[in-house]
Formats: structure tokens, sequence, C-alpha cells
């Protein structure tokens, strides 16, 4: 099918303001009146807060307000589990826990203030370990768990630090363990990282005197954040307004309440516009970090290659609050088994309370951890065999029609056409060979992914015709850089037979966009998308209506092309959009303004999966699956680890723009190496090690392989001209590609991320002996 | 950061009399590259701010065949790099240069600044030391010259005193048959290393298979740059083969002092120093060779 | 105390009476609301706050304003005439060079003042140039495309 603009490398339509330094970011807003706030946080990872002595902070000339938690109305917030004050009163629970605040006339003033806080902590016994964390007697985060509210679909158990359980059960893998030749078990984990989004957290709220409350927000979902402010206020929705500005990043850190709820508060107390902007530092510390995972993997295996049973158990540290944990361990949980036919799976994901910084989601919400446990476990099992690990993952791998390990039939399954054209990218031939010139080990390695989109959510779209054939979208999704904004103006001008530059999309803002989740979990394109698809559906209804009465032809005669209404048969017949009657003036008794309206929800049977065995038919409403190959090159000397050459093939069931698709591609990529081998938050007894750009080492520009991106187009039957998600599922490969690449190359076998020079370094050196 | 009082003398002698008037309450601002870092996250708190960025007498490289290079101590750090006078004389300062930190950074920072901040990591500190540099610090009492390998005292601590300001740095000429290099091994890209090592060779003007004396000066792995001295020793006057390199190595891996962090274990360190020494003076004796 | 500041910036003579303690990357953000110049980390890392001092790329975040007396100062905003983009601008936007683009005005200026200097660049040549500029979004592929690129017109 040849589209007009679908398919073309469109260049995105907020480049322009951004290469021009135009684009404001939330941290830019200047609102009239406006103060500025600063939090002061806890000294310790778990302590009561005995006294906090704000006399001389008030003092400062400058201070508006000095504000704790008792000040405030009492409200806990969370939109999974409302387990956090705003600010804390009774103890802190981790070392970003906001204990105080100060509203000030300037930055500089409010942290004087701050500085002059005097606080009086008892320390508590701390638990920083998740297993730990899970033993009887262990110290309690939350000693009244049971008594917060969640919702419905996860579950808590009370007395512990447990808050999320998913269980996956199908078939019998006792039975499955019995019956196969051969019974591997394997230990991995991954490490705690940031997302260091360039742009950090910034919020403008203003409550007025009526508890109106306006939230400029560099947020990826304007419709959550104000629900989670709402109902922790006990206020209507429509009272809340939440604008998203340009935002400078996201990738998951910027999704749930992370300052939104403190800098409300702030504003609560003096009643004006309060500007936060959270330091560097805090943003490492105090807003969220990927899960660190404890993965047990258990997999029973014939001899001839067919994987009989999989059992996994996967321990996840959501840290001191649940932010979006226990649907991490859900939807990673039921994607643990991996992207293969397995007859007999059992998967127990438990995220657990901690005294450590705060886990939320991070590109992959869970798979590229889940992922590096079972790509390795795949490698492992294949030497064990004798089998090639391309063969073995290809003689398993889930396909059109397979049944995945929810019970759920499979649809727009490309993962055996990525591996095969990951590999042949990467010319698949296990290298195991010292490079005799350089002296350095070669070696090459592949992994593969699945990953689900959260299921149900809904987007909603309306679309504005302008008399001059200008078209406004008005929707809630959030363009945090991927180019949302640019798809969904393709989308529009291919439904509508305009150019994208008649196309402008409306800024995320609850009082004028209607709902839409956000962006996360990839699902823009799909479920924006198509929303979007219909209202342009619905608005091309319109216009061929009043254009049938103009041209005297039925509707369905005519069809939108070059900015004109034509008639099929005959395309010199038709008119201009622009000069149809459609707002403003009307010549004769035809004409009227044109509105586009669409909804797309994926809220059906089978969507919510079973409590106590994770099967659902409808338990994502579409898969997205991928392939990378790695080729390493390690320095004996050194330890170093080189990645020469990635080649990345995914499926993206339609690509809508290869330009911006092949953006996500590289960055991911990128941000995937990073957390391989470069990248760690480092605890200690709560406290991060690292919290900057000094210690915490990202990749710059310097020393990056070859990235060959390969698109790979398996139609899903509901997504907007077949397309489905990608973003995330880019980042899930490249740990366990590496891990098996440096395998291939040394011998050696990490089994805890990340992979750094040390490790492999000490690993030569023993095997030399 | 906290506020202070601002000068911004227009010569030396100014500055050295700011600097004499608010002994210990003062601080120096070049390029600021590292000192604006400290005030930001107030680690220090001067109630004088002294700006000696735009005093243009400071900001000079003189080369002369017999003296050497004379280095005023504003030079930035990207002016070091780009001189076609060191790129052609002094190339391992001028190749150091290159990998020092960022672009940005090199365009503002200046090689007094570097100094005096003393970090125990610093790329200019062991490489100008390996080149037996000297520095001049200037005050109302005077001027005296020190040897850049007694100059600094410990982390962030070198002998300048309260009233003293570093003036010039002054490199030897070196002898033609001579080669240097400095490299470190860093995590990434812009990273001071986690080791570092800077040798400068001098071959036997008759015999070019004999290396009549070696400085091999060791980087990160002590509070300040440290001379790898029984290395140097074993190398002085003798054929350099694999053999004596591997032992020299092994020297300098057993001399220096690393401290572990959360990058790297001590041990790392001590062997990294190794390979660094190892691929420093094979460079340093093949530039010799070359030159 | 507040003291007397006088410079350029993006071709306009200004006079700015601060406090001395301000930074470059203030006085651009909140004092002249040039706010293009971005706050990534305040600790010269990152390269968000990176404008041009006489033509040089600086990190303003490390820069104390008043060392600036008389100098030039070029923001992102000052890089386009009016409407016409800077070739560098163009580039970026042509490449898919920008994806969130809070580290695109550093990146194009330090790009701009590294290609001033190195007109002729290797890849690895530019890859260095811009090595401390952080960017989380693109995996710095199509930045370094349409920075070669640019160099390649200039020919």
């Amino acid at each position: 099918m040849e589209y007009s603009v679908i398919g073309k490398p469109v260049k995105n339509v907020d480049a322009w303001k951004k290469a021009m330094g135009i684009a404001k970011f939330t941290g830019d807003l200047k609102i009239q009146g406006m103060l500025y706030g600063k939090i002061l946080r806890s000294a310790y990872p778990h302590a009561r807060i005995l006294k906090i002595d704000t006399i001389k902070a008030k003092k400062v000339l400058g201070v508006k307000a000095v504000v704790t938690g008792k000040d405030l109305p009492k409200s806990l917030f969370g939109t999974v589990i409302k387990d956090r004050p705003a600010f804390v009163t009774e103890k802190a629970r981790f070392m970003g826990d906001e204990v105080a605040g100060v509203v000030a006339v300037d930055k500089e003033t409010a942290e004087e203030a701050i500085d002059l806080i005097d606080v009086e902590y008892e320390e508590l016994p701390a638990v920083f370990d998740p297993l730990e964390a899970m033993k009887k007697g262990a110290v309690l985060v939350h000693e009244k768990l049971h008594e917060y509210a969640h919702v419905p679909i996860i579950t808590v158990k009370k007395g512990t630090n447990i808050c999320g359980h998913t269980k996956l059960r199908k078939g019998d893998v006792e039975k499955g363990f019995k019956e196969a030749d051969l019974v591997v078990e394997d230990t991995f984990t991954a490490q705690p990282i940031q997302h260091c989004q360039m742009e950090p957290h910034s919020v403008i709220a203003h409550v007025d005197g009526l508890r109106n409350i306006t939230i400029w927000a560099s947020t990826q979902s304007a419709y959550v954040t104000r629900e989670a402010i709402a109902t922790g206020l006990g206020l209507p929705a429509n009272k809340v307004r939440v604008i998203v500005p340009y935002i400078g990043g996201g990738f998951g850190g910027k999704y749930f309440l992370k300052a939104e709820a403190q800098c409300v508060m702030l504003s609560y107390v003096v009643r004006k516009p309060v500007k936060l902007v959270l330091t560097r530092e805090e943003v490492f510390t105090a807003t969220s970090v990927r899960q660190p995972l404890i993965a047990e993997m258990k997999t029973g295996v014939n001899r001839d290659g067919r994987i009989v049973a999989r059992q996994c158990r996967l321990i996840w540290d959501t840290g001191a609050y649940a932010d979006i944990g226990p649907n991490i361990s859900r939807n990673a949980g039921i994607s643990a088994a991996g992207p293969y036919e397995i007859p007999n799976v059992c998967v127990d994901s438990y995220t657990v309370y901690t005294n450590n910084p705060v886990s939320g989601s991070f590109r992959g919400l869970g798979m590229p951890q889940v992922t590096f446990a079972i790509e390795s476990h795949m490698d492992m099992i294949a030497e064990k065999i004798e089998m090639d690990p391309l063969e073995f993952r290809l003689k398993n791998v889930e396909k059109e029609g397979s049944i995945g390990a929810t019970g759920q039939v499979l649809h727009s399954v490309g993962l055996k056409e990525c591996l095969q054209k990951a590999a042949a990218g990467g010319k698949w031939i296990p290298k195991k060979k010292a490079n005799k010139k350089t002296g350095k080990l070669t070696g090459i390695g592949i992994a593969c992914v699945h990953k689900t989109t959260a299921t149900p959510t809904s987007s909603c779209a309306f679309l504005k015709l302008n008399n001059d054939a200008t078209v406004e979208i008005i929707t809630s999704g959030v363009d945090l850089g991927q180019g949302s904004n640019t798809v969904v103006t393709q989308i529009v001008a291919e439904e509508l037979g305009i150019s994208p530059e008649q196309v402008v999309v409306s800024p995320p803002d609850t009082l004028m966009s209607p709902f839409d989740l956000g962006t996360i979990s990839s699902r823009l394109t799909f479920h924006m998308g198509n929303a979007v698809k219909r209202a342009a559906e619905d608005a091309r209804q319109e216009i061929l209506n009043i254009a049938s009465d103009m041209l005297d032809t039925n509707p369905d005669e005519l069809e939108l092309r070059d900015g004109r209404v034509i008639v099929k048969r005959n395309p010199k017949k038709g008119i201009f959009l622009k000069e149809m009657p459609l707002g403003g003036r009307y010549v004769t008794g035809i004409g009227h303004p044109v509105l586009g309206k669409g909804t797309f929800c994926t809220a059906r049977e089978g969507a919510v999966i079973d409590l106590e065995t994770g099967q659902g038919a409808n338990a994502s409403v579409f898969w997205m699956y991928g392939a990378q190959a790695a080729e390493v090159e390690v320095d004996p000397e050194t330890g170093e680890v080189k990645v020469k050459k990635i080649v990345a093939a995914h499926d993206a069931g339609k690509v809508i723009n290869p330009l911006l698709l092949e953006g996500q591609f590289e960055g991911s990529l990128v941000m995937g190496l990073g957390g391989t081998l470069l990248e760690e938050l480092v605890w200690e007894n709560g406290r991060t090690l690292n919290p900057s750009f000094v210690d915490y080492k990202l990749p710059n520009a310097v020393g990056l392989p070859e990235m060959v991106s390969i698109f790979v187009e398996e139609p899903h039957r509901e997504g907007p001209y077949g397309a489905k998600g990608i973003g995330e599922p880019l980042t899930a490969c490249i740990p366990a590609a590496i891990a098996n690449a440096v395998y291939d190359a040394t011998g050696i076998r990490i089994e805890n991320l990340p992979i750094t020079r040390e490790k492999i370094l000490w690993a030569l050196k023993e095997k030399e002996k | 950061m906290r506020t202070f009082k601002y000068f911004s003398p227009k010569d030396v002698k100014s500055v050295c009399t700011l600097l004499s008037e608010h002994q210990g309450e003062a601080k120096i601002i070049a390029g600021g590259q590292s000192l604006v870092i400290l005030l930001r996250q107030k680690l220090i708190h001067p109630t004088y701010l002294i700006d000696i960025k735009a005093i243009e007498e400071l900001n000079y490289i003189q080369y002369d065949e017999k003296e050497g290079l004379r280095i005023g101590a504003l030079t930035t750090h990207r002016t070091l790099e780009t001189s076609p006078i060191v790129m052609r004389e002094f190339f391992m300062l001028s190749e150091m240069e290159t990998r020092l930190a960022s672009f940005q950074v090199r365009n503002w920072g200046t090689l007094g600044g570097n100094l005096c901040h003393a970090d125990f990591a610093s790329d200019l500190s062991p490489t100008l030391i390996a080149l037996d540099a000297e520095v001049k610090l200037t005050s109302l009492r005077g001027e005296r010259k020190v040897k850049l390998s007694a100059f600094f005292k410990d982390h962030y601590e070198t002998i300048l005193r309260a009233d003293e300001l570093l003036t010039e740095i002054v490199i030897p000429a070196i002898p033609k048959n001579s080669g240097g290099v400095y490299r470190k091994a860093n995590l990434i890209e812009t990273d001071q290393g986690i080791a570092g090592v800077a040798t400068f060779a001098v071959l036997d003007s008759d015999n070019k298979e004999i290396c009549e004396y070696i400085r091999i000066v060791l980087g990160a792995v002590g509070a300040f740059p440290l001379k790898s001295k029984r290395a140097e020793e074993l190398i002085r006057g003798q054929k350099v083969d694999d053999a004596i390199i591997e032992e020299a190595a092994q020297m300098s891996s057993e001399d220096c002092r690393p401290i572990a962090d959360i990058h790297a274990s001590e041990e790392y360190k001590r062997e990294m120093i190794k390979v660094l020494v190892r691929k420093t003076v094979k460079k340093a004796i093949s530039r010799g060779k070359a030159a | 105390m507040k003291m007397k500041l006088k410079l350029k910036v993006n071709g306009a003579e200004l006079e700015a009476f601060i406090e001395p303690h301000t930074t470059l990357q203030d006085l651009l953000r909140e004092d002249l609301d040039f706010t293009g110049t971005k706050e990534g980390c305040s600790s010269g890392m990152c390269g968000a706050c990176t404008v041009l001092v006489d033509g040089k790329a600086v990190k303003s975040c490390l820069i104390i304003a008043l060392q600036c007396q008389g100098k030039e100062i070029t923001t992102i905003e000052g890089l386009a005439r009016g409407e016409q983009l800077h070739p560098l601008q163009t580039s970026f936007i042509e490449h898919g060079a920008i994806q969130c683009g809070f580290c695109t005005p550093g990146m194009v200026l330090t790009a701009k003042s590294w290609l001033d200097e190195n007109p002729n660049p290797s890849e690895e040549d530019v890859r260095l140039g811009i090595s401390g500029n952080l960017c989380r979004c693109t995996g710095y592929v199509k930045i370094v495309d349409a920075i070669m690129a640019t160099v390649a017109k200039n020919k």
C-alpha cells in the first residue's frame, strides 16, 4: 500500500523551535508573581522525625514560608498504592524523603533558608537488601501497608515489605522438570541506574485562593498527574489543571508524581505560583531509578533443543515507596519466561520495599533487567546442550498464533525475522578468537526480547479544521522527543489529504485536551495514533458530507487528496478544502464548522490478568519483538570491553517515520550500552555515593560502536496502518547481547550487571592460572 | 553559592597586594573551571575573590632554543594545545591537552589554575613534571622558582603561600634524541584517569639503543604525581628491551600509592599503572629514536 | 553588593547590575531571559549550558559573569539571523539530530565553535569536539551526521 505521508522521513515538527532555542521547557517559564521552592531531604535512610526547627529559616529576608508536613492537609499520594505523603511527618523512609520546604523570592534565598532548618532525627534500623526485607521479622518500611488504598490489580502482603506479588501459572513445571533431559539453574542481578534525562524535573504549581490548581510540569502524563494530585487532595478533577510544556526527556523517570505534590503543597501554603526545579543530585537520589533485580531462572530442556519448563523467581527492590513498582513486577513478571513457546511456566515476581531510593518506570519497565537474565540463561543452556545459541532460540521462538505464557493467542510476531536479520547483519559466526595482531579477544553475542504494552489504556483526540484548511490536533499525548507530534501530524495529513505543514499539535492541557494515559509503555503511536486517525476519519466524513451537497454526489464517491475534495472517478471535478464553508462565512444554506472526534480504548475481556494464574486472553493489546547482535573486542590487559558493532532488528508493525524510528534505535542502543558497561548507582546504607555526572558515567560521543538499524514489519491488525510500539524493547537486548559476546570472546560469564573492566580483568587472570 | 567581595586587578603587582592584604580570606579565580564547582557546592566560602583572568601579561608562550619554554600561568589549555611551537617542540604536552577534559573547559581553564587546584588526578602536572618543569611564584616579597615536582604537598594542597601567585611555568629545552608521551586509563573520554603515566626519555646521543635517562611520573595514584624513582634508576644508562620495561612497570605498580574508590580498586589501579608504564616507556623510546 | 557589567549579548550592548557571584548561566537565563541556554547539571559536565564567549564555546554554569566584562556572548538565540537559520541548525533539523531538544542549543554552539577552528575535521575529531556535551536521546549518531554534513556543505 503506497501512502503519501505515512512511511516517509518527515522531519520532526518541533525541531525548528528547539534548534532556535525558543521552545520553552518548564524551567524556562516565568509566571507573574512566581516564587521559588526548595526542599530539605532526610539525612537518614530510616529515621523518626522528632523535631523540625524552622525559626531561623523563617527569619531570612525574602522567605515567604517554611513548610513541614504538619502545616499541610493529611494526604497520601500514589497511583498504584497511596503510600506517600508530600512531606513526611512521622518518619523518613529514604534519604530523598521530603522533610521540609521553603518558598522564597528567589532560588538563592530559598537555598539559604534550607540550610538553616534544624531537624532532630531518631535513627531507626534500616533494610537495604530486598532478600533481607522479604524475611520474617525484617524491619518494616511501611507498617500500615494494609491500610493504604491501592488499585485492585495488585496484591499487598500485610505485615511485610511485599507490596506486589505477581503469579503466573501455566501447565505444571514440576512435571516438566521431571520429564526434561536437563535442568539448568542460574541467578542474575541487574544494578540500579538512572534515566539521566538532560532536563531535570521541573514544576510550577499555582494553588489559588479557591484551591483551583494549575500545574506546569515536565511530566510524561498530564492526566495521571492530575488524577494523582486531585485524589490525593480530595479535589474534583476539574479543579486541577495540568499543562505540559516542552519536556527534555522522560524515559519513564517523569511518570507518576515526582516533584509535583511537593510543589503543589508549597503553593498551597502561600497561594502563589511556586517554581521547583530539582538539582541534578536530587534527580539522582530523589526522583526514581531503575528497579534493581534479582532473577532466579530454572529451565528444563531436552537435548533436541526444546524448552519444556521454565520457572522464574524475580525480586524487585522498589525502594521506600511503591511508585509503579507493583506494575513492573506484573508486566515483567508475565514476560519473564521470554518470547518462547514453553508449555509449563511458573513465575513469582515480588515487589519489595527497602530503605533504598525509590525505583520507578525506566524505559522497558523491567524488561532490560529480565531480558539480561533470560537471554544470558538461554546461551548458558545452549552451551550445555551443545547447540548454537541462535539455532536454540529459533527452535523455540513464538510466532503468529502461538499461545503465550498468559494464554493469549499472539498476533503480529516478527520475532523470527528479527533474529535472523540481526544475526545476518552481524555475520553470525561465534568467534572465540584472539586477534593476533592487536592481542584483543573478539566475540559475538545475540539476544532477543518481547515486551507488553500497558493494557487496558486509552487515548482520545479532537481535530479542529480551520476554514483555511489548516488543522489543529488536540490531544494529551506528551512528545518527549521521540516524535509523537510528528507521527500524528503525518496521520492527519494522510487521512485528510493535506500537507504536514498545515497541521499543528496542541500541547497537553487537561483543561482543553481530552484524555490520554500518557507517554509510557511505547503506547503513543498505537493508541494516540488510532485516536487521531479516528478523529481524522470523523472529520473527513463530515467534510465529504458537506462536499457531497456542494458537488451533488454521494459522499462515498468522494475522497480527499492534495488539499481538495475530489470525485474519485473524475478527479478534475472537486473543491479546494479552503474554499469550503467550514466556519465563518456561509454563502448558501450549506456548511458548518468541522470537528473530528476519536477515542481508542483497549479495555476488553481478558485484558485484566487473573491474580492467581497471570492468565489473560488479552493481557497486552500488542507485543513488541526484537533481536540484537553485538560484536565486542576485549582488551586482556585492561579488561575493557569495546563494542565494535550492534545490529538491531525490531518489529514495528509498520514504520510510520523511518527517520524518527532510526533515532529511537540509536538513542536506545547507546542507553543500553551505558547501562551494561558504564552506569551504576552506588548505594551504601541507603546513601547514593555518585549522584553526579562526575561519578555516574554516561556515554558521550566518543568510542561508540557502529550501529545498524533494521526495521521489520509484521503488521498489527489494530494498529494505525499496522503500526505498534517500539521505543522500549530497543534497550532490552543489549545487556545480554554484550554478556553473551563477552563470553564468546573470553569464556567469562558475567551474571551481575554492569560488566566492568575489573570484573573481566580479574576473571581473565583467574582463568590464566 | 555565597557572595563575596570581588576584585579584578589589572596587573600582577595589584594581585600580590590584594593577596598580601587579605591573606587566608581571599581566593584567586583564573578560569574557575574547578573553583566555581567548589563555590557552587559551598565547599569554600572566600570573603574575597580576586579575578585574574583578564591579566594579559600572564597570557603568553615564549620559546627559546636554549632556554626552553616559558608559559604564562593564565595561558588556557586550548592555547597550549593549539600552539604551533608547543606542537612542534613539546608534542607530548599538546597531545596530552587534546584529551584533557572537554573543548569548552580547555577554552576557559588555565594552566596555573589547574596546577594550583592540585587535583591528584590532573593530567597536566605529571606531564609537566616529566618535562622537569619549574614554576615561578610571585609575591610582594619577591619571586621564587620551585620545581613542579616539589610544588605539591597533599590532595588539593600546594606549597604556595597565602600571599603568593603562580605566574609562570618554565620547561627547560629538551635534547634532540628524546621522546615523551602521556597516557591515562579513563572510563570515558573527558575523564581524568583512574591512573595516568607521563614518560619522557632521553636516548644516548651516540647509541640510540641506550636510554641515557628517563622520567616516569605516575598520576592519580597518590596525593600528587609521583616519580617512579626505582623504575627510572633501573632504566638509566641501559638498553631498553621488553624485559627491562616489564620490570620497570612492575616496580612502578609496587611503588605507587593508589586509593580505592567507587570506580576502581587499589589493585586495579596498580595494574593500570603497570600497563601504562609499559605502553609509555615503549612509546617514549620509539619517539626518541624517530626524533 | 551589586556590580556593573558591560557586555554584548547576541549583538546588543548591555549593561547589568549583578551580585558578583552571579554565573553567566544565571545572568543569561534569569536576568536576560535567554532561556535557550539550559541548566542540566550545574557542575560543568553536561554541556547544556554552553554559550560562545568571543566566539569560543564555554560552559556558562562554571563562569562568573563578571569575567565577561567587555566580551561578546552568543547564545543559541543569537545564531539565526531572524528566521534565517544557521547552516548547523538547518542540518540538525534535516538529519533528525533533535529529539527532546534540551542538549541542542549547547550542542549546536559547541559544534559551531569547533568547526570555526577545525573547518575540515574527521568524524573522530567531531566526536572529540562534542565530547563535553551529553545527549541521552539520540545516541549522537545523527548529531555527528548533521555536523559532518555541514562540513561537507561548507567546502
